[in-house]
């Protein structure tokens, strides 16, 4: 059995042999952009390669439209052509840091404007050939790698998802039964906290691996094109169902504190259920053909015991159960929008599937996010400059190259913004001189075009087996981008080892002008990246608290409520935006125990997240808004001491760790009296004397409770990280 | 000192690229022991630094050792 490694290689390699052949058999200049086609749009599976390639051609369709209008317009005063471009490349930038899944045609569309109008120099009529000549390439190298793929070793996209689908499925049912055990007390918060980690963890990469799979399915099969929005919803709702567990298990430890309390009678068959469910649906998508629908299950509710022991008890256990009612409706989700995908649809299953996968989304907000901002204007900025230089310095070595190799970097770059450049330069030289040495030593002694073959398919054949991993896909794609550039075929060939030099030189540059853009005008620098979002996360946490805790009046208007949102958005997005950046922080802003630390305090800050949509989800439904106020001189105690660490952090984590300092974890002891009369007052009334305010306000208290002790929890973690040492200026 | 090109195997390259690239290796190495010593953290702008750095080995090699 041949590998998926080999195979891939060789059709890759194949495909760019057949390209290129039959582009110089055409007659046609520029062969090189045909073997792009190929060598870009590879990936995994032929339906994701389909879909990337049809991208290309949209955003290469879009280009030439836009190329040609600026032409017509600008072609007489450079700073008005710059300044629509630039605006055009932030309005690409946007999307694609935004992560949107047609990042790819964003991303052609952007670099298209600038290749077509530098190829043609300011001529319009060149232009229009030079844009039909790309488009025509294009086409080519798509059509010609669809056919390889098609034809040997065909890797269908369709069949990927659905076992990939089934296989997190799987991971996901195995990961619920160890929670459901932490549940119920048979092992400890520790071990749940691991395993809802590793399913976070690899939630989010099956998320993102899942959704490219399903988009490469939807070109490839008339099947699932038919059933997407059913798989779409599949997708979400699992994301939802991971992130419905990380909040699930963070009431743990508040359950089984050391005493051991029952449980409410009632939840083993919702248990049970939701077992099931997973089942069915891993099920389904193995080929069973037929499905019990989800059966209805009622959540049962916490009884009432004024019996003396931790009156946060209730609530911890009326918070487990609230994120639990979501667990149950995003499983009934999952097993509905499976069974519509399998075709086995219903127009109740439908409905059902839709709701529970709107229930999964966060929040939406017309205000934009900070980050994807910064990342949109560092790619207008490294155009500007350098055009600066094109415009400045014109004798530079291919000064052309130069305007679409920074704009290409940047674009790239927005969308992972921690991607560590000096090491994607050091990478692309390497290939350089690898295509140099090919260029400068091997070409010249080619007769033909058999030789020349060999030659392009040993060469990719040996790139894309050693660069096959998704994870290193830079070098796979530096790798055969140099080796096409530097080949520079043609019908009459000519070699030089000026091109070659120059072309090393161009390269720099652009790099240049990329690390220039990640100090100015907004800092990319890795310790600076993780202090800003750090410091914006707690100036989140402040305003949301701020708001749900009445200390301001409650927000009724659209303005407030898109701040807010806007605010819930950030908190739950900020924690894995942080952990690229720490992961490209050098050991030497973190020595010793520091990036443990680190680590840990992204997950309690995640876990602070959790707390915070907990208690959004109670303030929202608005009961208990009065009698905070009622309340505030037991809040205040709370409030205080949250806000206090918040600031601290927000403001000089570093301030924590000084000895006169007098920031300590937040006392509960008010919230606890509180909720101890609370649990008396529950106990003794009756129906009509509103005990179900009581038990609302009870599970306020234990959120309020649950986030005074995540921010404290902050504490020892942020003492761990040696702040000043992080901030220090290094090369 | 004459400036004149420099023969590595039959191709000849301009002293200038030699005396760069040898200015960018000896950047590279200073601002790995600055770093490894904790003492760049006397500096406002390392990075600008670094460039300061290039240029002026690149002065240094091209006056002393090979001239450009």
């Amino acid at each position: 059995m041949i590998s998926r490694r080999v195979q891939d290689a060789f059709k890759l390699a194949l495909a760019l042999v057949i390209a290129a052949g039959t582009s110089l058999v055409l007659g046609w200049d520029n062969p090189k952009w045909a073997m792009f086609a190929v060598a870009f749009s590879f990936l995994a599976t032929g339906g994701e390669t389909l879909a990337k390639g049809l991208m290309r051609l949209a955003g290469t369709l879009i280009g030439i439209v836009l190329a040609l209008s600026f032409l017509a317009l600008f072609a007489q005063d450079r700073w008005a052509y710059a300044a629509s471009v630039s605006l055009w490349l932030f309005i690409c930038g946007w999307f694609i840091a935004g992560g949107s899944r047609i990042w790819y045609m964003w991303f052609v569309g952007g670099f298209m404007v600038i290749l077509l109008v530098e190829y043609s120099q300011f001529d319009a009529r060149t232009a229009f050939d030079v844009a039909v000549l790309r488009m025509q390439q294009t086409a080519l190298g798509i059509l010609i790698y669809t056919l390889v793929e098609s034809l040997i070793f065909s890797n269908p996209a369709k069949e990927a998802f659905k076992s990939d689908l089934l296989a997190q499925i799987g991971r996901v049912r195995q990961g619920f039964g160890v929670l459901t055990a932490g549940f119920r007390g048979e092992i400890g918060p520790a071990e749940c906290r691991d395993e809802a980690r590793k399913l976070g963890q690899s939630g989010i990469e099956l998320q993102k691996m899942l959704t490219a799979r399903l988009d490469g399915a939807t070109v490839e099969s008339f099947d699932v094109l038919e059933r997407r929005e059913a798989w779409r919803q599949a997708v979400t709702v699992l994301a939802g169902l991971i992130d419905a567990f990380a909040h699930w298990r963070l009431g743990f430890a508040d359950l089984h504190d050391g005493s051991t309390h029952p449980l409410p009678p009632g939840l083993e068959p919702v248990l049970q259920e939701i077992d099931r469910r997973l089942a069915a649906a891993g099920a389904l998508l193995a080929g069973c053909t037929s499905f019990t629908p989800p059966r209805q299950v009622a959540i049962p509710q916490v009884t009432e015991a004024g019996d003396g022991g931790d009156p946060f008890h209730q609530g911890a256990l009326a918070v487990s159960l609230m994120a639990l009612a979501e667990i149950e409706r995003a499983s009934r989700g999952l097993l509905l929008a499976v069974a519509d995908g399998q075709g086995l649809s219903g127009k109740g299953i439908r409905g059902g599937a839709r709701a529970a996968a709107r229930s999964s989304l966060i929040p939406a907000t017309i205000l934009p996010d900070p980050e994807r901002f910064a990342g949109a204007l560092r790619v207008s900025v490294s155009f500007l400059l350098s055009f600066l230089i094109f415009v400045w310095f014109p004798d530079i070595p291919a000064a052309s190259m130069l305007l679409i190799l920074s704009t290409n970097i940047a674009l790239i770059v927005s969308r992972a913004p921690a991607t560590p450049i000096g090491i994607v330069a050091k990478i692309g030289m390497v290939m350089i001189l690898l295509g140099a040495a090919l260029h400068i030593f091997v070409m010249p002694h080619l007769t033909s075009f058999a030789q020349l073959a060999v030659m392009i398919f040993v060469v990719s054949f040996a790139i894309t087996y050693m660069f096959h991993d998704p994870k290193v896909a830079i070098g796979r794609t530096l790798g055969l981008a140099m080796m096409i550039v530097l080949m520079q075929l043609e019908n009459r060939q000519s070699y030089s080892f000026l091109y070659a030099a120059n072309l090393a030189t161009a390269f720099l540059v652009p790099f240049g002008i990329v690390w220039l853009t990640g100090i100015f005008p907004v800092s990319f620098r890795p310790e600076d990246a993780f202090r800003r979002l750090l410091r914006r996360y707690m100036r989140a946490c402040l305003a949301l608290l701020e708001t749900m805790t009445g200390d301001r009046p409650v927000p009724a208007g659209w303005w407030q409520r898109q701040i807010r949102a806007w605010n819930l958005r950030l908190i739950q997005t900020i924690p894995q935006q942080m952990t690229p950046w720490l992961n490209a922080m050098p050991d030497a802003a973190l020595p010793g125990e520091g990036r443990a630390r680190a680590q840990e305090l992204l997950e309690a800050l995640q876990a602070l997240s959790h707390r915070i949509e907990d208690l959004f989800l109670l303030s929202r439904a608005g009961a208990g808004r009065r009698r905070h106020r009622e309340l505030m001189p037991g809040l205040r105690e709370w409030c205080d001491g949250v806000a206090a660490i918040c600031r601290a952090l927000r403001d000089d984590p570093q301030s924590l760790s000084r000895p006169d300092s007098a920031i300590g974890p937040v006392r509960l002891t008010r919230l606890r009296d509180l909720a101890a009369s609370l649990v008396l007052r529950n106990a003794g009334a009756t129906q009509g004397d509103g005990p179900q305010d009581g038990r609302d306000l009870l599970r306020e208290l234990t959120a309020l409770r649950g986030v005074g002790e995540a921010v404290s929890g902050l504490l020892p973690l942020a003492r761990g990280v040696d702040w000043d040492r992080m901030q220090e200026a290094r090369f | 000192m004459i400036p004149r090109e420099i023969n590595i195997h039959g191709v000849y390259v301009p002293p200038f690229l030699i005396v760069f690239v040898m200015a960018l290796i000896s950047a590279w190495a200073t601002a790995w022991l600055l770093n490894r010593f904790r003492l760049a953290r006397h500096f406002a702008f390392p990075r600008v630094v670094f460039v300061a750095f290039v240029a002026l080995y690149t002065i240094a090699f091209g006056t002393f050792i090979i001239r450009i």
